[in-house]
């Protein structure tokens, strides 16, 4: 039960950070799967000392980063295929929703292209964590974050300045 | 404490934020499931490396054991005696290394992390990298012994002896060097193929992020 509210808290958080190193669905979905069997695994040990959010954000950054696309059964790949996320089906949405799904679908693809370490960083950036919080999740002093994140958002700014013309 | 930064960017993180993409229509129950049967799969896969290992040596380490036991005098004994000590040496080998690349129980920040598997990838290569010294020549010695017990414990005249003696004397350690040379190939191979790869992963990984 501990476990379950913990995942359904932490539900689109982690779902962001999947999309961010799997871009097809069934992929993501597996990611996700990964990401909660680790976690699953190391609840166990969890003792509070680090805090929830640092804890989950490592697990989860540790196997998205080592993450191997597995070969999926066909069976997972259709459930992944079937589901809609929430952000799509444009029809009948406000000229101010398709906006902002294209916005973002222009900020995803500029983030691909970003490598995988800096994605890293960028998507802690993005979830609006502070920098202390990004330096004890990564293991880095709050300076080199201040830097790191200074020229991968210098990086993104290019890239999302390539993808508008 | 993040300064103040560009409008662009606090719009991003809102937009970023406002996005809700997880696989939300799979209920605990099934990920529960999903979460069961990848621990099984990876119990499943530990069970089999364990056992593919110690397999072999027990298998080998009883045929000697019995063969010997079935001739008269002690040379082919003190022979399997050897085979078996030096197999078990090659099993504490893998386990040690085993032992030492496990999981650690607290999840590390993500730089520790990626050096903790830097470093379970090095004792890796280095356990395949030094085969030839903790399974090739202990193996080799081993078998050598036992063959040459169970050449003098054939009942042979004295010149037939001494020439099955000196035969097995050539042949074994011939034929121990050969499946030695193969089991460093395919060590190398594999370290080419698989291990190398994964270090240049795990190194640029760490670049990208510390960089």
């Amino acid at each position: 039960m501990r476990f379950l509210d913990l995942i359904a808290r932490n539900r689109g958080r982690l779902g962001r950070l999947c999309r961010v190193y799997a871009e097809a669905p069934a992929d993501r979905d597996d990611l996700f799967s990964e990401v909660c069997f680790q976690l699953w695994r190391s609840l166990p040990s969890f003792d509070g000392r680090a805090g929830e959010d640092t804890w989950l954000y490592r697990v989860a950054l540790n196997t998205a980063l080592l993450y191997r696309r597995r070969e999926l059964s066909r069976r997972s790949a259709a459930r992944a295929f079937e589901r809609q996320p929430r952000t799509a089906g444009i029809e009948g949405t406000a000229a101010m929703r398709l906006e902002e799904h294209e916005q973002r679908a222009r900020l995803h693809a500029a983030i691909r292209r970003l490598e995988a370490g800096e994605r890293a960083l960028l998507t802690l950036y993005l979830e609006e964590l502070p920098y202390r919080r990004i330096a004890e999740i990564t293991g880095l002093s709050e300076g080199h974050v201040g830097v790191k994140l200074n020229r991968v958002r210098k990086k993104l700014t290019r890239l999302l300045d390539g993808e508008k013309r | 404490m993040n300064s103040e930064e560009p409008m662009d960017f606090k719009e991003m993180r809102r937009l970023w934020c406002r996005q809700d993409d997880a696989p939300d229509d799979r209920s605990g129950k099934e990920l529960m499931m999903e979460i069961q049967q990848r621990g099984a799969q990876l119990d499943r896969m530990i069970f089999w490396r364990d056992a593919r290992e110690t397999v072999a040596a027990v298998v080998i380490s009883a045929a000697a054991v019995v063969a010997s036991a079935l001739v008269p005098g002690w040379l082919p004994k003190v022979g399997a005696l050897a085979l078996v000590a030096s197999l078990a040496y090659i099993c504490l080998r893998l386990a040690r290394a085993r032992r030492r690349t496990e999981q650690e129980p607290q999840p590390p920040p993500v730089t520790q992390g990626l050096r903790a598997e830097l470093a379970r990838v090095e004792a890796q290569r280095d356990i395949l990298h030094k085969s030839r010294d903790w399974y090739v020549v202990p193996a080799t010695l081993g078998g050598t012994l036992w063959a040459a017990g169970m050449a003098t414990s054939l009942d042979l005249p004295a010149g037939d002896a001494l020439r099955a003696v000196t035969a097995v004397l050539i042949a074994a350690p011939a034929i121990f060097t050969v499946v030695g040379l193969a089991v460093l190939a395919g060590n190398r191979l594999a370290i080419r193929r698989r291990l190398d790869p994964y270090r240049r992963k795990l190194e640029n990984l760490l670049a990208e992020v510390e960089g």
